[in-house]
C-alpha cells in the first residue's frame, strides 16, 4: 500500500463505495481494485462476489474492441486512415466509403446508429442490436445504415459503431476459433489475462461494443496494460503512441471526453458527461452501464477498478466515491517505490 | 347501427395491427434480454439464478426465464407473445439463438 496513504481514510470511503443496494438485496458494488506501482495493493469484494468470478463489462468490452484494433495496427493488417473494410460500405458513390477506422474509433462516422438518439426502450436501436432481430449479425447491422452527418463533424455515442469494429475483427483475423487463439496468443497470455471472454453473435462475430467478461483482476491487468503504454514486462501489445491516442479527444465540436474507445477526464461538452468527478483531467477511463470502471491515473501510477451494477444509473452519486478513492493516493512516478 | 360498428371494428383492427408488431418486436427484444443475461451471468459470470435475476430491469420481471434441458443454455419468454434462447459456447459467451 506504502505509507503515504492513510490506510483509515481509504477503508472510509472503501465502506462508502460498498453501501449502495440494489434488487433482491443485492451489493451495488461488488469489486473495487487498486494497482498502484503495478502492485495489487487493495481488493475487495462484496458479500456472494470473489476473484473467481467473472464481472460483466457493458461497455467497457468498446475498450477490449479498441485494443484489439490495436494490436491488428502493431501487425501490419490495419491502419487506421485507410478506409474502413466494411463491404456494405464499399459501392463507388456510397458516402460511407470515406470513413476509416479513426473515424469509427472516434465514434466520428455520422453513422445514423447513435445510442439514445431514438430513446432507450426495447425498439430502439442499441437494444435490437444487441438482444433483438439483429443480434445475430451485430456488425452487419450496425454498417447498415445511412449517414445522419459528415464524416468527422458529429461525435455520438454508439454500440453499434463498436459492433462494427469487432466484425473487422473478425473479418480481419478469421473465424470465431480463429480470433479466440490470435486472441490468447497476443494478449490473454502474455498479460496473464486468462479469464476474460468475449462473447460473440450468432455469426461468430465479436459483438465488439457490450459483453466482455473477466475477472476484476484481469480487468487490472488491462488497465495497468493501458497505464504502461501499451508494454508489459518489456513485450510491446500495443503500437508507439497508441495509448497516447486512444487518450485524445476525438476532433469533434459536441465532444471533449471521448478519445479512441476509450474517456477522458475532461470537462464535459454539454451532451456529455465527466467520467470521473474530483479526480484530475490525465485520468482516462474504460467505462460501463451499471457503473462500471477501470480507471488509468498516470500521475499516481495507479489503476482504480470498480464493478458492480448501478440499477438507479446514479452515476452523479458513483463518480465522486471512485473519484475520491484515487485522490486518496497521493502522486508518484511510475516505477517509484513505495515509502 | 351495423355501419358505427363497422366503423369501430375497422378503428380497432387498424389500431391493432399498427400496434402489435411493435409489441411483438418489444416482448421480442424483451426475452432475448433475459435469456442473453440470465445465461451469461449464470455460465460466465458463474453466479446463481438467483443472485442474477435481480440485476434484470424490473420492467422485465413479466417475462419468465428457465434453464435448457441437457445443456447450458437459457429459454426465455412470454406466453403466446415471444420466446427466445441463449446458449452457452465457450470460450465464446453465451450466443442467442436465431
Amino acid at each position: 500500500m506504502g505509507d503515504d496513504v492513510d490506510r483509515a481514510h481509504l477503508d472510509s470511503l472503501l465502506d462508502d463505495l460498498f453501501t449502495g443496494e440494489g434488487r433482491g438485496g443485492l451489493p451495488d458494488t461488488r469489486a473495487v481494485l487498486v494497482v498502484r506501482g503495478g502492485r495489487l495493493v487493495l481488493e475487495r469484494y462484496a458479500p456472494g462476489f470473489d476473484a473467481n468470478q467473472r464481472f460483466h463489462s457493458w461497455s467497457m468490452a468498446k475498450s477490449v474492441t479498441q485494443g484489439l484494433i490495436g494490436i491488428l495496427v502493431r501487425e501490419g493488417r490495419l491502419a487506421v486512415d485507410e478506409r474502413a473494410p466494411v463491404d456494405a460500405w464499399s459501392a463507388q458513390g456510397d458516402p460511407r466509403r470515406a470513413l476509416t477506422l479513426r473515424h469509427l474509433l472516434h465514434m466520428t462516422s455520422g453513422l445514423a446508429n447513435a445510442d439514445g438518439e431514438d430513446g432507450a426502450g426495447p425498439e430502439s436501436f442499441v437494444a435490437t442490436l444487441l438482444f433483438g432481430s439483429a443480434s445475430h449479425d451485430m456488425a452487419g447491422s450496425a454498417a447498415a445504415v445511412p449517414l445522419a452527418h459528415d464524416p468527422g463533424t458529429h461525435w455520438a455515442y454508439s454500440t453499434g459503431t463498436s459492433a462494427i469494429l469487432g466484425g473487422i475483427v473478425s473479418q480481419t483475423v478469421g473465424d470465431r476459433a480463429a480470433v479466440r487463439a490470435w486472441l490468447e496468443r497476443e494478449l490473454l497470455t502474455p498479460l496473464g489475462m486468462d479469464s476474460l471472454v468475449l462473447e460473440v453473435d450468432t455469426r461468430g462475430q465479436l459483438v465488439g461494443g457490450s459483453h466482455a467478461w473477466a475477472t476484476a483482476r484481469d480487468w487490472a491487468r488491462f488497465g495497468l496494460l493501458y497505464l504502461r503504454g501499451g508494454v508489459w514486462d518489456g513485450q510491446t501489445i500495443l503500437p508507439g503512441g497508441w495509448v497516447d491516442f486512444s487518450r485524445t479527444p476525438a476532433p469533434a465540436p459536441n465532444n471533449t471526453t471521448f478519445g479512441a474507445h476509450l474517456w477522458i477526464n475532461h470537462d464535459p461538452a454539454s451532451d456529455q458527461f465527466k467520467p470521473i468527478q474530483g479526480a484530475g483531467p490525465s485520468v482516462f477511463t474504460m467505462s460501463g452501464n451499471g457503473g462500471q470502471y477501470v480507471a488509468m491515473v498516470p500521475e499516481k501510477d495507479l489503476v482504480v477498478v470498480r464493478l458492480g451494477e448501478m440499477l438507479v444509473h446514479d452515476w452523479d452519486a458513483l463518480s465522486p466515491k471512485v473519484g475520491a478513492l484515487i485522490q486518496a493516493f497521493p502522486d508518484r512516478a511510475p516505477g517509484e517505490a513505495a515509502p | 347501427m351495423k355501419r358505427i360498428l363497422a366503423i369501430v371494428l375497422l378503428l380497432i383492427g387498424g389500431a391493432a395491427a399498427l400496434w402489435l408488431p411493435g409489441f411483438y418486436r418489444a416482448a421480442g427484444v424483451g426475452a432475448g434480454f433475459v435469456a442473453k443475461q440470465m445465461c451469461s451471468c449464470v455460465f460466465v459470470g458463474d453466479r446463481s439464478d438467483a443472485s442474477c435475476r435481480p440485476d434484470l430491469l424490473e420492467s422485465m420481471d413479466s417475462i419468465e426465464a428457465e434453464r435448457l434441458d441437457g445443456v447450458e443454455g437459457f429459454r426465455a419468454f412470454i406466453p403466446l407473445l415471444a420466446e427466445r434462447r441463449a446458449l452457452h459456447e465457450p470460450p465464446y459467451g453465451c450466443i442467442l439463438q436465431p
